[in-house]
Formats: structure tokens, C-alpha cells, sequence
């Protein structure tokens, strides 16, 4: 093999791919990189074997071939280079990689191509096209709900399901839910559903920054795994096995109270408590008062911490319904507000150990729900 | 004045397995940590048992060769902490100034009007006669007084050192009966020909501090029964945690999980006693080459279930342990402990 290149365009794929790359693995082949040379463009990919992202970038392809060399060495030596050509040329019997860049010079060891795993691709089958900046939307707003540990598997997921010109997604730790749905420019006929590792879609999202395309979605024939393709860039995912439980049954279809705030004057008030919340157990407690002949309504915020101390913060509302007590996760509050992207914010609630249920005002596309805490003695 | 009271419990594991069953009464006994005919150490020894120089922390085939009668029980800590609980409570009714310093062993502080030596020999005969242990105690103006006072007098043993005769109880006795005078300490302290307490309060302080530094300053003062350290009431636990040796170093999964198993469901009972909740699970695993690892997991949701607390461990386990290695211990530990009472996440009703 023998390829040249641009360095701001290889650092770029071998960042594009990293997240791909197996940390600790047994078999050392996963803590490499795969580059070979693509149809006159070099190939680079990456797979932990649940998640395998492949990225294409624009070389010169003197003479076809390919090699694994270690990510973390590649691409922390490529990051220290200047930005001009790169030359690479592989030994093939010695598997080691020849690198040249302005006056710089490189051999990495590597281990053949050929023990690297083959990543699916998928054919001509059904594909699901998705506006990317749509996508990453609901991706922002979604995956940060999914679980983080392993204890219940379908909870690190998100479940995605596509209907005609509808699609939804969801994800729940457990403790809090995110549901967004959307429009489909190109509805499909036949409806699928599918549990998507949060992290593989925050992986979209992470590397669709400049997608202006849009991006093709597709789940293998046995349900086992799914592709985004990407302008020069594809990921494939191990689908995660199970049932996702229902939902919507947890979606509260009434509340006793709906009060309106400005997002961003909640964000902050949020933020304040958090500083004393920290140290116990994140909670916040907020009291909602609707308005009355003594003027209009407020959300007062307060948190207390047995070492630190405690705050009050007091926000104008509007309050539709009776006045409300109920304490929450200040991270959970302050994870939603940070995605919502509205400038009010209703929240509604039904009681202090009902969910509460948070969507951004004149938008219907976005429901989180928030189970409160329960304060101890 | 300070008035301070340090009771530490006579032969504790022992005596409470007597209590359970009187006809180990008067016989030598080693309560043991593992197994009798394999690794097993001494954890605590009856008198009579000592008697043979049989003492803690010594290996099983040792004791039992010293003293080739004794009775050999295994270590039943839940038993003893319950018997350690009503132990406390009587000392807390006494003075609401405690420290425990550990299972079998507390400070208490006791206020200046009242007469603490009589507070005292009320508290060990109530410990005797309400629960049935044997306690030794020493009163005295500071902590370390009553605590080197206490070791002199072991078991059933009750002494006060008056104001002002700190300094001229401590002089005759042996340098090692000095907290903090180890090993290393005790080798450089050669130099000035220190044997007893007495000569190491004679000794020049301004030699002590070049070669100690501020150790020697303590050390100075500790010899004249100088002691102004604070009691340290309750401060609750960082962790709660449990380790096991196996017999033999094992590559046996089904034994390995049946004792996590075992120990999780004392970790559970631990931290449902103590009222805590344990947001982080942590595996401790020893190779037969005594390589030890540690591996964490962090649950979303604090918990004292057993049940959770061996999911986590079991999978820990199947992701870090290297089977092709025998393992020699493993524990497990609740850590990041939070108060059962304290707020509470509610979970999502599906």
C-alpha cells in the first residue's frame, strides 16, 4: 500500500472513527484503526463489535492494500503533525507502517487487515432517510434519558419506531423519559421498530455536524443490527434485543397544575440550587404558588445541604391550577432545559409523588417526564 | 478537668460466644476467621486460651499447636455487633459524648460535676449484669491515660488515674505500652537508651524534634500523659464491606459466586442495620500471586437489596476476572454510602 493524504483530513477521520475503537479489549486487533485503500480514497474503521464506524477520506492511491495500526498511536501522532501531505507507504511483511510529513518521520507496527473484523454493510434494502439536523435534534434530546448502566440492557437504548410519515424515538432510565416524534419527508411503507444503543446514535449525532445530505437509516433483514450512512461516513450498530416497555403508559394524560416559565430564568434558578444540592442527593424542592390578589404567580426553588447550606430562588409564573410541592433531581431539570431549545417552558404536575411532565410551550413534538423525589424524614 | 472513660470489652468475639453457649465457659477458645485446618487466622482468643500464648491475628495451625485443646468457632461478626450495639447504648445513656473506636472499644467523656469513676464502675456493672459481658475500664484526664491506663489492668480490670498523676503512672511502664511508639520508633529511640515511658520523658525534646520533627514533640508529651485530642463522636461510614480467603486458591466460578453470594447478603443486612444505602458496588479480587484488583460500579439508584447488590457484583466479576487465574480473596464493598431517610428518587411506574 502506498497512499498520500492531508493531514487535517486523516486527523479528522481518525477522530471521526475513535469513539469506535475498543478501549480494553483481549483482542488487540479492536484497538486498532483499519486503512485501506478505497476505490482511489482511503478507508478508515474502527469496531469495538457493538459499534463499528467507517469513515472515507480523499488520498492519492499510489498502490492499493490496507493495514490495522493502534488508534491511540495514530492518531495521537498524526494530531502533533503540521498540516501538509502525508506520505505512507506499509512493509507488508513487516505489517509496520511507513509515515513521512514535511520533516517528520514514522514506523508503526501493525497486524494484518485481514484479522480485522469484517463490518456489515448493508444492501439495497429498505432505507429510511432522515433530515440530519431533525435527526440530531431528536438525538439531543432523547439519548441523555437512556440508562447508563448495564442493569436493565433495553434501557440503554433508545426505541425507534418509524410509521408511514411518523417517527418516534424514546428512552427512559428508569427515572425519567424523553419521547420526540417528527415527520418523515419520504414516508415508508412498512412500519419498523428498533432499540438503538444511546450511545451509537449520540455517535450520529457527534459525526453529522456538517451532514447536509440526508442521512440513510436501515435495519438488517434479522433485526439484529442497523446502518446510518453518511456522506463518507458509516455507522453500524448492534441493535439491542428485547422489549422496551410501554411507554406511553407513563405519559400522565392529565395534571392538576400547568405552570409556564421563561427556560432560561429556570435554567439559572436550577443551576443556583444545584450548588447546594449536590450534597444531598441532588434533590431541589420547588414550590409553585398560582397567582392570586397578592400579585403573579412564582416557582421558588430551594435546596439544602446539612454541610454546605441552602439557597432560595424565586421565578415569575403562570399557574394554571393549584399550588404544587414536589422535589426533584436538580441534573434531571437541568439535563431537559439544556435540550428543549424553546424559550418558555411548561411544566405539569399532579402531586408530590406524581411525575412531572416538562414540554416546550406551542411545541408538541417533545415530552420528558420526570419522576419526582420522595423526601425523607 | 477533663473526665475521660475508655472501656474496652474483655476477650469480646470469645466472650460472646460463651454467652450464646455456657459450656465453652472456663475453656480455652479461638474464635477464627476461615477455615480451622487451612488458612485460617486467630481473631480472637478466650484467656484461658492466652494462657497457651495463643493471641490474635496469629495463623490457625499455630494456635492450634500451642494449644492443641482449644475450641475452635468461627467469627460470627452480626452476632457480636448486635452485643456491641447494646454495649454503646448503655455508655450513650451515660454520656451523650462517645467515641467508638471500634466493635469492642469506646471513649466517653463525662462532664466535670458529676464523678466519673462512679459513672464508670456503674456503666461496667450494668454492661455484666444487663447483658453479661466482662469489660475492663480506665478513667482518667485524657484519652491516651485512660487507654494505656486500661491495657495495664486487662480483663475485669477498673483503674483511675487521678489529676496530676498522669506523668508518674506512665513512667515505669514498658516503652511499646505507648500508643504510637511502633517498631521503627522504638529502634531510634535506642539512641537515648529509652526502655520505659519515664526515660523517654526524660529525654532531650530538642533531640527528639531534629530526629522525629513534629512526631517528636507528640511523643514528648504522650510521655508525660499529655493528651488534648477531642473525642470523635460518630461519624458515620465511608463504606461497608466484606472479604473472604478461600481454602485453596480457586478457579471454581460456582464457588466464587455462591460465597459473593453469601457476602452480599451481609453487606445488604450491614447497610440495612446502619440505615445507609450504597450508591457504588465495589469487587475486590486477589490472585493466588496476591495481585489484587478493584473494580467499581455505580448505580443509578442508591440501594441496600441484596439482590442488586449481587447483580452488580456478579457482573463485575464475569467482566474482570481473569479465569485462567485462581483466585485467593474476594470481597465485596458498598461505598458512597448515603442515610436511608435522606430523599429518594422515585422510579417510573411502567
Amino acid at each position: 500500500m502506498k497512499v498520500s493524504c492531508l493531514q487535517e483530513n486523516l486527523a479528522k477521520g481518525l477522530s471521526i472513527v475513535s469513539r469506535a475503537v475498543a478501549s480494553r479489549s483481549t483482542l488487540p486487533v479492536l484497538g486498532n484503526v483499519l486503512i485501506a485503500t478505497d476505490q482511489g480514497r482511503l478507508k478508515l474503521a474502527a469496531t469495538n463489535l457493538e459499534l463499528a464506524v467507517t469513515c472515507w477520506i480523499g488520498a492519492k492511491v499510489d498502490e492499493d492494500g490496507a493495514t490495522t495500526v493502534p488508534a491511540r498511536v495514530l492518531s495521537d501522532f498524526i494530531n502533533s503533525l503540521p498540516p501538509e501531505r502525508i506520505d505512507m507507504e506499509l512493509n507488508v511483511k513487516t505489517q509496520t507502517l511507513h509515515l513521512k510529513c514535511a520533516r517528520y518521520d514514522a514506523n508503526i507496527k501493525g497486524i494484518d487487515a485481514t484479522e480485522f473484523p469484517i463490518i456489515p454493510s448493508i444492501g439495497d434494502g429498505k432505507k429510511i432517510s432522515l433530515e440530519p439536523e431533525t435527526l440530531r435534534e431528536m438525538i439531543e434530546q432523547v439519548t441523555f434519558a437512556a440508562a447508563t448502566d448495564e442493569s436493565r440492557p433495553v434501557l440503554t437504548g433508545v426505541v425507534t419506531k418509524f410509521e408511514k410519515d411518523k417517527v418516534t424515538f424514546a428512552a427512559a432510565d428508569g427515572f425519567r423519559l424523553s419521547v420526540r416524534h417528527a415527520t418523515l419527508s419520504t414516508p415508508i411503507d412498512q412500519p419498523i421498530s428498533a432499540i438503538v444503543p444511546a450511545k451509537a446514535l449520540q455517535e450520529v449525532g457527534r459525526v453529522s455536524g456538517d451532514q447536509e445530505d440526508p442521512i440513510e437509516m436501515a435495519v438488517t433483514e434479522n433485526k439484529s443490527q442497523v446502518l446510518f450512512k453518511l456522506t463518507n461516513i458509516e455507522i453500524v450498530s448492534q441493535l439491542i434485543d428485547g422489549v422496551f416497555p410501554d411507554f406511553t403508559r407513563i405519559i400522565p394524560e392529565s395534571h392538576a397544575t400547568r405552570t409556564v416559565v421563561n427556560t432560561s430564568e429556570l435554567q439559572n434558578a436550577v443551576k443556583a440550587s444545584s450548588v447546594f444540592a449536590r450534597e444531598a442527593m441532588n434533590t431541589v424542592r420547588v414550590q409553585i404558588a398560582p397567582s392570586g390578589e397578592m400579585g403573579a404567580g412564582k416557582m421558588t426553588m430551594t435546596a439544602a445541604s446539612a454541610e454546605s447550606g441552602d439557597n432560595v430562588g424565586d421565578i415569575d409564573a403562570t399557574v394554571d391550577g393549584e399550588p404544587v410541592e414536589i422535589a426533584f433531581n436538580a441534573r434531571y431539570l437541568a439535563d431537559v432545559l439544556n435540550v428543549l431549545h424553546a424559550p418558555q417552558v411548561a411544566i405539569e404536575t399532579s402531586g408530590s409523588s406524581s411525575p412531572g411532565v416538562i414540554k416546550a410551550v406551542n411545541r408538541d413534538d417533545f415530552t420528558h417526564v420526570i419522576m419526582p423525589m420522595h423526601l425523607g424524614k | 478537668m477533663r473526665q475521660i472513660i475508655h472501656l474496652d470489652l474483655d476477650a469480646f468475639y470469645a466472650a460472646v460466644e460463651v454467652l450464646l453457649n455456657p459450656e465453652l465457659k472456663d475453656k480455652p477458645l479461638i474464635v477464627a476467621m476461615g477455615n480451622p485446618r487451612g488458612r485460617g487466622v486467630v481473631s480472637t482468643a478466650s484467656y484461658e486460651a492466652r494462657r497457651f500464648g495463643v493471641h490474635s491475628a496469629m495463623p490457625l495451625f499455630e494456635a492450634a499447636r500451642l494449644c492443641p485443646q482449644a475450641i475452635i468457632v468461627p467469627v460470627r461478626h452480626h452476632v457480636y455487633s448486635e452485643y456491641s450495639r447494646r454495649v454503646m447504648a448503655i455508655l450513650r445513656e451515660a454520656s451523650p459524648l462517645v467515641e467508638q473506636v471500634s466493635i469492642d472499644e469506646a471513649y466517653a467523656e463525662i462532664e466535670p460535676a458529676r464523678d466519673a469513676a462512679s459513672v464508670a464502675r456503674d456503666i461496667q456493672a450494668r454492661i455484666k449484669s444487663e447483658i453479661g459481658l466482662d469489660c475492663t475500664i480506665a478513667v482518667a484526664t485524657n484519652k491516651l491515660v485512660s487507654k494505656v491506663a486500661c491495657n495495664t489492668v486487662k480483663p475485669r480490670g477498673f483503674i483511675v488515674i487521678a489529676p496530676g498523676e498522669e506523668e508518674k503512672f506512665l513512667a515505669p511502664l514498658p516503652i511499646e505500652k505507648l500508643p504510637g511508639a511502633g517498631k521503627v520508633t522504638r529502634t531510634k529511640l535506642t539512641r537515648w537508651n529509652v526502655k520505659t515511658i519515664g526515660d523517654l520523658a526524660n529525654a532531650p525534646v530538642a533531640e527528639l524534634r531534629a530526629e522525629f520533627g513534629k512526631w517528636g514533640l507528640y511523643l514528648h508529651q504522650a510521655a508525660l500523659g499529655q493528651d488534648d485530642s477531642p473525642l470523635v463522636a460518630e461519624s458515620k461510614p465511608k463504606s461497608i464491606s466484606e472479604e473472604n480467603t478461600f481454602e485453596r486458591d480457586t478457579r471454581d466460578a460456582a464457588q466464587i459466586e455462591k460465597l459473593l453470594d453469601e457476602m452480599c447478603d451481609g453487606v445488604s443486612r450491614e447497610l440495612a442495620r446502619e440505615g445507609f444505602l450504597a450508591r457504588t458496588v465495589v469487587l475486590k479480587l486477589r490472585y493466588g500471586d496476591f495481585t489484587t484488583i478493584t473494580r467499581q460500579t455505580t448505580l443509578s439508584s442508591p440501594t441496600a437489596h441484596a439482590a442488586e447488590i449481587r447483580a452488580c457484583a456478579l457482573r463485575l466479576l464475569r467482566a474482570y476476572w481473569d479465569r485462567r487465574r485462581a483466585l485467593r480473596l474476594v470481597g465485596i464493598g458498598a461505598h458512597n454510602l448515603i442515610e436511608a431517610t435522606s430523599a429518594r428518587q422515585m422510579e417510573l411506574k411502567w
